[in-house]
Order: structure tokens, then C-alpha cells, then sequence
């Protein structure tokens, strides 16, 4: 599922030092710990690391000659691209104001040379869970809490950069829009502790299509979810495929409930003007309203008049 | 080899020596000091303090973590008289001695002790 919180896979700490022996020693010392070691041996090569490879920690030294490590530290703080690295001082200098001075341009921690194995273990380990529970906490930020999907922030975000990725590779993207039919009398009806458990099952169903699929809660009862690599035919196919799935839903409330929804669906290759975010979710909306008026329950593709997905039995 | 009286002194043998996962590069480490001791005594009798305190910055910083604790410090010593024959801006004997006593430390440094 593209959708729950991740795991990262062994997390990297960059080593940023001139000193061969340097790295070699900690490549040694480090080697038990659960942790993929990265060396770069000038302050611009790991600059650049930083950047290619995002490391979760990084251990930089502050003397080196072409640049000293405070540089590269605040350079690192203002490139969005590695401000969140948690970044370790190396020293074998004992200057408390070294010490003051890095810990204020944003260090996590300070490691004096010679190392203490013991401690340099602790302090790699301790800037490791750090950064652990900082980007969970960072994740949980874009979750949204009832449906467990992807809050709207994200998949602002994240549609703006599957469309210049698709754009920048030739491929297509497709993006469906769908919404609850009638929801507001669901909720007058059963009440709103019912209406949260419809949403966390049209979740579910979203999330549990393909595993590239993106889910998004968009607000109240209305759902985002981006297909990376899709054209917009098959991206009718899954639409159709929630649309059967929760027509067929049964729920444990009197009578025969039966709860639909609309489904609008767009590709990049097919929105009016200069292909973006905006231009596809406007595209997709509209293709949602379209089926809205088509009586609901049904899945409408933008920019196709004639052709609609058939509708359920109800519908 | 121009060890001078360095040779006659007592080895000086990695703390790590024994440590397994240590044994390959404190190898390596003691297998550079012959190199190392070259460009310092040439970087000196060249006059080229900045070569001589980058060795010693260096040294500083991994000697210790190569289990050569002592060395470490000596580094340290070298440098920070260095530093204050900088700021003085006249040759120290300060400095100069404690040159001597690094490179005659390092002379010693030995793989298997």
C-alpha cells in the first residue's frame, strides 16, 4: 500500500572530512551499527551528497581546508533540499566556543577527536532516533487523522511533482476526483459517528488499489487520488473498480443502505492549456461535477462528452 | 633511514593492536608513518610551517582513535605551539622543540611492538 507510514530502509550517515584516516576509522568503528556509511572527503563533495543522497545524519568535521565545517553546516541549513539532516560536529578541537557556536547554526551534537568508541556509538545512535521520530512526526503532519490517507497539503504537493515528473519523462498521469453521493443525508439520517466510519471505508477502498496509486483525502467527503504513469483509460478502470466497490459495501445500520459515489477522471494529455497541477485537478473536478449531474454513482472522464462508465443497478 | 636515536627508544605499540577489527588499519596507519615522517621533516627544513601544522592537525585528530594516544597529544602540543609562534611572528624554540619530540615520538611508532 503506497499509503501507510513508511520504514526507512538502513539509514545512511554521511561522513564529511578530509582526513582519510579519518574515515577509514569510522567506516571500522561504525561497522555493527545498522547504518549505510557514506565518505565524502572535501566539504564540497559532501555538500553535494547531502543533497543526492539524503542522509539522515551527518558527521562533519570543522577543520578543513577548503571550507570549514561551519560553512558547510549552514549552508546545509539553508538548502531546503538537506535542512532537516541532523547534523554531528567532529572536532579535535576542545574550543567550548566551537562547540557554542555549532550547536547555534543548528548542530544536533558534538563528537570529539580521538573518539570514544563507546560514545561515538551513542551519539550517532541517539541523532539516529532523533531524526526517526522528526520525520514521522513529519509525516503524521500530512496524514490525515480520520481516514488514515494523505491530507490535502500533500497531495498539493505531491501532484505538483508527478506532474513536472511526468512532464520532464514523457509520461502520462491521470488524477481522479470523487466524491460521497448524498452525504450530508447520511449523516442526518445515521448520524456522524456513521458518517466518519463511511469515510474510513471509501478510504480503505481507495488505498487498497494499486500500490503506485496515490490516496488523498481533498476535504469532507471528497477524495484525490493521483496515478502516476496512467493514462486516462485505465485510470477509468480503477475509478469503476472503488465506484463497483463501494456500491457493494454493506453496512451494519437498518435497511438496505446503499452509499455511491462520483468519480471525475482526468489525464495531463488531455487538460485544456499548459499542462499543470492546477489544470488537472480543475479538469478532473469538472469531470466530477459532470457525473454529478449525470445522475451520481457513475464515472465521468473529462473532455468526453458522450462516453460514461455504465452505472449501477440504482443508479 | 635517518631515525637518529629514535631507533634505540622503546617502541610504541597501537593500544588497538589486539582488537581484531582494529589489527588491519592500525596497519595500514603505522604503515603511512614512514611517509608522513618524511613530509614532515621536509615541510620543515623548508620552512613550510602551514604543511607542518596540517600533518599535525591531522595527527591530532586520529592518532588517538588509532589507539596512538600519545601521539595524539604531542600532535596537539606541536600545533598549538605552532599556532603561538604564528601569533608571535618570530621562530620559537618553542615550537622547535616540540617538532623534535613529535617526530621522535612518531619514529616509534611500531605494528607489532
Amino acid at each position: 500500500m503506497g499509503n501507510g507510514v513508511f520504514e526507512p530502509a538502513t539509514p545512511k550517515l554521511l561522513v564529511i572530512d578530509d582526513s582519510e584516516p579519518i574515515h577509514r576509522l569510522l567506516r571500522v568503528r561504525l561497522q555493527h551499527e545498522r547504518i549505510e556509511i557514506l565518505s565524502a572527503q572535501s566539504a564540497s563533495e559532501g555538500l553535494r551528497m547531502a543533497r543526492e543522497m539524503h542522509p539522515e545524519v551527518v558527521l562533519l568535521d570543522i577543520e578543513m581546508d577548503e571550507m570549514d565545517g561551519f560553512e558547510v553546516l549552514s549552508r546545509l541549513k539553508t538548502d531546503p533540499e538537506t535542512q532537516q539532516i541532523a547534523v554531528i560536529f567532529i572536532s579535535a578541537t576542545g574550543d567550548t566556543m566551537d562547540r557554542v557556536r555549532g550547536l547555534d547554526l543548528g548542530a544536533v551534537d558534538f563528537i570529539s577527536k580521538p573518539f570514544e568508541v563507546v560514545e561515538l556509538r551513542a551519539r550517532v545512535r541517539s541523532a539516529l532516533r532523533m531524526q526517526h521520530l522528526f520525520r514521522m512526526l513529519e509525516q503524521k503532519a500530512q496524514i490525515d487523522g480520520l481516514s488514515g490517507l494523505w491530507n490535502r497539503r500533500y497531495f498539493e504537493q505531491r501532484l505538483q511533482q508527478e506532474v513536472s515528473e511526468a512532464i520532464r519523462h514523457k509520461q502520462p498521469v491521470s488524477l481522479l476526483m470523487c466524491d460521497l453521493d448524498r452525504f450530508k443525508r447520511i449523516n442526518d439520517q445515521y448520524g456522524h459517528p456513521f458518517g466518519d466510519t463511511v469515510i474510513e471505508r471509501m478510504a480503505q477502498i481507495l488505498s487498497s488499489g494499486r500500490t503506485s496509486d496515490i490516496a488523498c483525502r481533498y476535504g469532507g467527503e471528497e477524495f484525490g487520488v493521483i496515478l502516476p504513469n496512467t493514462g486516462v483509460a485505465e485510470a477509468s478502470e480503477v475509478a469503476e473498480r472503488h465506484r463497483a466497490a463501494i456500491e457493494s459495501q454493506a453496512w451494519p445500520v437498518s435497511g438496505d443502505l446503499v452509499v455511491t459515489a462520483s468519480f471525475g477522471v482526468c489525464d495531463l494529455e488531455s487538460v485544456q492549456g499548459p499542462p499543470s497541477q492546477e489544470a488537472l485537478v480543475a479538469c478532473a473536478d469538472a469531470a466530477l461535477y459532470r457525473a454529478k449531474e449525470r445522475g451520481r454513482n457513475c464515472v465521468q472522464r473529462f473532455g468526453r462528452e458522450a462516453a460514461t462508465q455504465r452505472k449501477g443497478p440504482g443508479g | 633511514m635517518d631515525n637518529g636515536a629514535a631507533m634505540t627508544a622503546d617502541p610504541i605499540r597501537s593500544r588497538f593492536a589486539d582488537d581484531p577489527e582494529m589489527r588491519e588499519i592500525v596497519a595500514f596507519f603505522v604503515a603511512e608513518v614512514p611517509n608522513r615522517l618524511h613530509e614532515l621533516r621536509q615541510a620543515w627544513s623548508s620552512g613550510d610551517r602551514v604543511r607542518v601544522r596540517t600533518i599535525a592537525h591531522q595527527m591530532k585528530g586520529a592518532a588517538g582513535g588509532y589507539g596512538f594516544g600519545e601521539i595524539g597529544e604531542s600532535a596537539a602540543r606541536l600545533e598549538a605551539a605552532l599556532a603561538r609562534a604564528d601569533r608571535a611572528s618570530t621562530p620559537s624554540n618553542d615550537a622547535r622543540g616540540a617538532f623534535e619530540s613529535f617526530v621522535s615520538l612518531l619514529a616509534r611508532v611500531t605494528e607489532a611492538g
